[in-house]
């Protein structure tokens, strides 16, 4: 909503600041205490669990960031992600004018795209990319990059990602799924612990990129700084949390040189105090119930 | 649709402001294009918004216009305008607050600034020529009909060609003493509706149909009031025209009701940097740095169009 009309705006003792981002994607009539506080897991195949590699931290950070994509999709701050939480079916995805239902969209839409626009108003089931995320053969590997590819470029006009990006990226999607996952939600904390999981991931493997590639460095920055952007609009009352998200945001700006110690001290004061302010943020239900239902 | 009679006595207009302002009504209040729809290119939420709400001080204008209290409507436009003085909507309104008081000298001139800002608003332009009937300057009445001329002398074919020749039509009836049949502008929809109509016209866009992006983000503007989210459109489908004042003036009201929309920031950056105004267009840049705490896509694509200047 608009700056003038926010209706988070309340008292003095409250934070002003707009809804989470999330909310933007869903129906008016949506429970949005159960689309803050609960999310489908994120399910790698067993190759990649345990120590994750770099390549696949960066795959997640491009397939979260907003910035991967262009056109109306970025602008609204959509990512793959917006429609496939952590690589499942977004099951209350929903924009008015793309979504007949929530959980479909139509991505033939000249909304996002004047090139695979067409007239028709055909919204499809979002799949989860857990299931068919595995191509074996070689053809169905390149069947599946074009595929991704024409998606980012054609679909929601992003610029061509750099070959690092894009192979990290379809590693990332190929990496979803496994026998043993099963079909289980984050609920409450561990939806905050998850988020703290993925911004301290992909800080190491910032710090493990070569400075020379600063197409790569650049995009991860911006990823990261769109990852803490959507913690602090879940922590509407907790000024200090806040501040510090905010603060490490800047140290991440373009061309900012800080030493990446700095850096990870600076997380880990922020990691400690959210984990304490949870009961005080929009991943606890107690709280979002309170504050959405006052 | 709606159809009204105008006839050469400001009582005839009064009776006709509560038909045309009853249409705008059965609009609901603030479209949610940002949370919902099209998205607009975001606003902020920032501290720097101004005293009033324009959008929501817009309808509670058109409701005290239905419901004939025109002191009161009076005072909720002033309230837009003391926001977004360009936008050519409220002007007009404005007007017919005062036309409702009897005022017909006070109509005139805001009618006349929203001809000036929207030279496409038909209805502000037969308002005009009925005001100056009103004060009995007939030679003014007369001067808006040939300002008419002129623009359409300019226009073959421009966007607004059709809203012109309504407007002279209009006058030319006014000036002759017949009555005259106007159709409003002002169609009912629901919010769902109207959400769905900018989702389209942001689709219009998207396809390079600027002109009829602008026809169908007017009419949303006419009824919902200066929304940044609209402006922002209207100005960035002036712009791809080359209309680059109409443009800039559409950003500057966009900002002037959320200085802090990203989207607006962004295209007026762009705007600068397609007229050659580098150091303005940094400054937009260095704006939208300020704004977007944790980055933010327009700064990004501003900073590209900046870099791509460069030497």
């Amino acid at each position: 909503m608009l700056a003038c009309t926010d209706p988070l705006t309340r008292n003095n003792e409250q934070v002003r600041t707009r809804p989470p981002e999330i909310l933007k994607w869903v129906r008016p009539d949506a429970d949005i205490i159960e689309v803050l506080t609960s999310e489908p897991t994120e399910c790698l195949s067993n190759s990649v669990q345990g120590e994750q590699s770099q390549n696949i931290i960066l795959g997640r950070a491009a397939f979260r960031s907003p910035y991967l994509l262009g056109g109306q999709a970025a602008r609204q701050g959509l990512s793959c992600n917006a429609c496939h939480t952590n690589g499942r079916r977004n099951e209350h995805f929903y924009i008015e004018g793309l979504s007949n239902n929530p959980g479909t969209a139509d991505v033939t839409n000249f909304h996002f795209s004047a090139v695979l626009g067409d007239e028709k108003f055909n919204p499809k089931s979002i799949p989860s990319l857990v299931k068919s995320a595995k191509p074996k053969t070689a053809e169905t590997k390149l069947a599946q990059e074009k595929f991704i590819l024409r998606l980012v470029e054609k679909e929601f006009e992003g610029a061509a990602p750099s070959q690092i990006v894009k192979d990290a990226l379809i590693n990332y999607v190929r990496s979803l799924g496994g026998k043993t996952c099963l079909q289980t939600q984050f609920v409450g904390k561990d939806v905050l612990d998850f988020r703290i999981k993925i911004i301290s991931q992909e800080l190491t493997a910032l710090h493990t990129l070569s400075p020379e590639d600063t197409q790569t460095v650049g995009f991860l920055r911006l990823a990261i700084r769109a990852e803490l952007g959507r913690l602090y609009h879940r922590f509407p009352v907790s000024e200090n949390v806040n501040a510090k998200l905010v603060q490490l945001s800047g140290m991440l700006k373009p061309k900012f040189s800080v030493d990446s110690g700095v850096i990870n001290a600076e997380w880990r004061e922020i990691r400690t105090q959210m984990v304490k302010e949870y009961d005080r943020s929009l991943f606890s239900k107690s709280f979002a119930t309170k504050w959405y239902k006052n | 649709m709606i159809q009204f009679i105008t006839k050469r006595r400001s009582s005839a207009i009064k009776s006709c402001l509560s038909i045309g302002v009853f249409a705008i009504l059965s609009l609901s209040a603030v479209p949610t294009f940002a949370s919902g729809g099209g998205g607009g290119g975001g606003s902020s939420g920032g501290d720097s918004a101004p005293q009033y709400d324009p959008v929501k001080e817009y309808q509670n204008g058109i409701n005290h216009l239905d419901a004939k209290e025109y002191k009161k409507a009076k005072r909720a436009f002033s309230r837009v305008l003391s926001v977004a003085r360009k936008d050519a909507n409220t002007n007009y309104l404005m007007g017919m607050s005062y036309t409702g008081m009897e005022n017909p000298k006070k109509a005139a001139r805001y009618y006349k600034s929203a001809v000036k800002y929207n030279s496409n608003l038909s209805a502000a332009h037969i308002a005009l020529a009925q005001s100056y009937l009103d004060q009995g300057r007939a030679d003014k009445a007369q001067k808006v009909l040939s300002d008419l001329e002129n623009l359409l002398a300019k226009c073959a074919g421009c966007t607004g060609q059709a809203a012109l020749e309504k407007a002279k039509t209009g006058v030319s009836a006014l000036l002759s003493g017949s009555s005259i049949v106007q159709e409003s502008s002002y169609i009912t929809h629901n919010q769902s509706h109207i959400d769905l109509a900018y989702f389209e016209s942001v689709s219009l866009i998207n396809q390079a149909r600027y002109d009829e992006a602008i026809v169908q983000l007017g009419a949303i503007a006419t009824a919902n009031g200066p929304h940044p989210d609209i402006m922002n459109y209207l100005g960035y489908a002036h712009r791809k025209l080359g209309q680059y004042s109409q443009a800039e003036a559409y950003y500057n009201i966009a900002l002037a009701v959320d200085p802090d929309h990203k989207g607006a920031n962004e295209y007026l950056g762009e705007l600068y940097v397609e007229t050659g105004q580098l150091e303005k267009a940094k400054t937009q840049l260095a704006r939208l740095e300020t704004i977007c705490t944790f980055g933010c896509v327009e700064e990004n694509e501003l900073r590209g169009w900046i870099a791509d200047l460069a030497p």
